[in-house]
């Protein structure tokens, strides 16, 4: 893979993810594994990018106020996660991550405690799209590269068929 | 000799012992901390006339003057504070940026000690805070909202970062946090 496309990224660009962070953040992260896609931006998040939004910040207080969720009864749990997905985006949970024609898929991580704390989408067989965080967006081989402890690892995929919502 | 000597003195208030002026022996032991000699030419001299009245402005002016020195020396005090205020801003939220830079959990975010530092430091953060927000669109609206108890974001552009900064710069420049 590509490292950094230099149609993206100018001569002098500084990545967020320093080879540094990316080894404290991501140890199973290896360079061949991946390729930047876009450069550092704080306007949408993970989960925003898995849902093919780059325009918001995409989680649950974003759904609380989208969607008129009680505040004090909030689920951030990955399967709280997976459950307003359902509800209000149509996904629907599955099996695995393997590219099914006419579906989007995505995954959603979590740490020990089933907290909800990153999101993937399946682009094309074996190739994961992913936000990292205030961080660039890459594209990763495997899912298990961002496993750790701050993501944890992918608890739930879900699917939805193409050009619904 | 045509001048008349007029010695100005301004009281020191309040009196402190040991804190004499060096014209103690005629106006008595600390009562007065600055004395100022000058010669007004005889004419001049008698009450009530225009010239009399201008010496005055000798004394207001002295009086301006220890003002101004008074202003200044706050001034020198506020923008000492300031630049340390900036300078523990800047640290925290490097630190807090480091971090938290690659997730996506607003809850893991938020919860960052170096943020809540920035949070507990109050008020004094704004400005720092709506000028960072305006440069990176970094996520301070927690930290914002915990410090003013405000929220000018209506839930409908909750999540549209362009959209929440634009609701609280507006929100700093009616209070004067931003200009």
């Amino acid at each position: 893979m590509k490292f950094l496309d230099p149609e993206i990224f100018p001569n002098n660009y500084i990545l967020a993810a320093t080879p540094e962070k990316r080894n404290e953040w991501w140890p199973q992260l290896k360079d061949e594994d991946f390729e930047f896609k876009s450069k550092r931006t704080t306007l949408y998040n993970c989960l925003a990018w898995a849902i093919n939004n780059d325009k918001e910040i995409v989680e649950m207080f974003y759904f609380q106020k989208k969607h008129g969720l009680d505040a004090n009864n909030l689920d951030h749990s990955v399967k709280g996660y997976a459950e307003i997905l359902n509800k209000f985006y149509g996904f629907i949970e599955c099996e695995n991550g393997d590219y099914e024609d006419g579906f989007e898929k995505i995954v959603l991580y979590g740490d020990v405690h089933d907290d909800w704390q990153h999101a993937a989408r399946l682009l094309k067989a074996g190739l994961w799209v992913s936000k990292l965080g205030a961080w660039e967006d890459i594209e990763h081989l495997n899912l298990d590269c961002l496993n750790g402890e701050d993501y944890g690892e992918p608890k739930v995929f879900m699917k939805r068929k193409l050009n619904e919502n | 000799m045509n001048d008349y000597l007029i010695r100005d003195v301004f009281l020191k208030e309040p009196k402190k012992r040991g804190y004499y002026s060096h014209r103690s022996n005629l106006y008595g032991k600390g009562e007065y901390l600055y004395t100022i000699d000058r010669k007004i030419p005889r004419e001049n001299r008698a009450l009530g006339t225009a010239k009399h009245l201008d010496n005055q402005d000798y004394r207001k002016d002295f009086f301006a003057f220890t003002s101004e020195c008074k202003v200044w020396t706050q001034v020198f005090k506020t923008s000492t504070l300031n630049y340390v205020y900036q300078k523990q801003f800047e640290d925290l939220a490097a630190k807090w940026k480091d971090d938290t830079g690659a997730l996506s959990n607003l809850i893991k975010i938020t919860k960052n000690k170096n943020y809540r530092l920035i949070i507990e430091l109050g008020e004094r953060m704004l400005p720092f805070i709506l000028k960072d927000l305006e440069k990176t669109y970094d996520y301070w609206f927690t930290a914002l909202q915990e410090i003013t108890n405000k929220n000018p974001v209506p839930d409908e552009d909750f999540g549209n970062v362009k959209k929440m900064t634009e609701h609280w710069l507006k929100w700093g420049r009616q209070h004067k946090y931003v200009s």
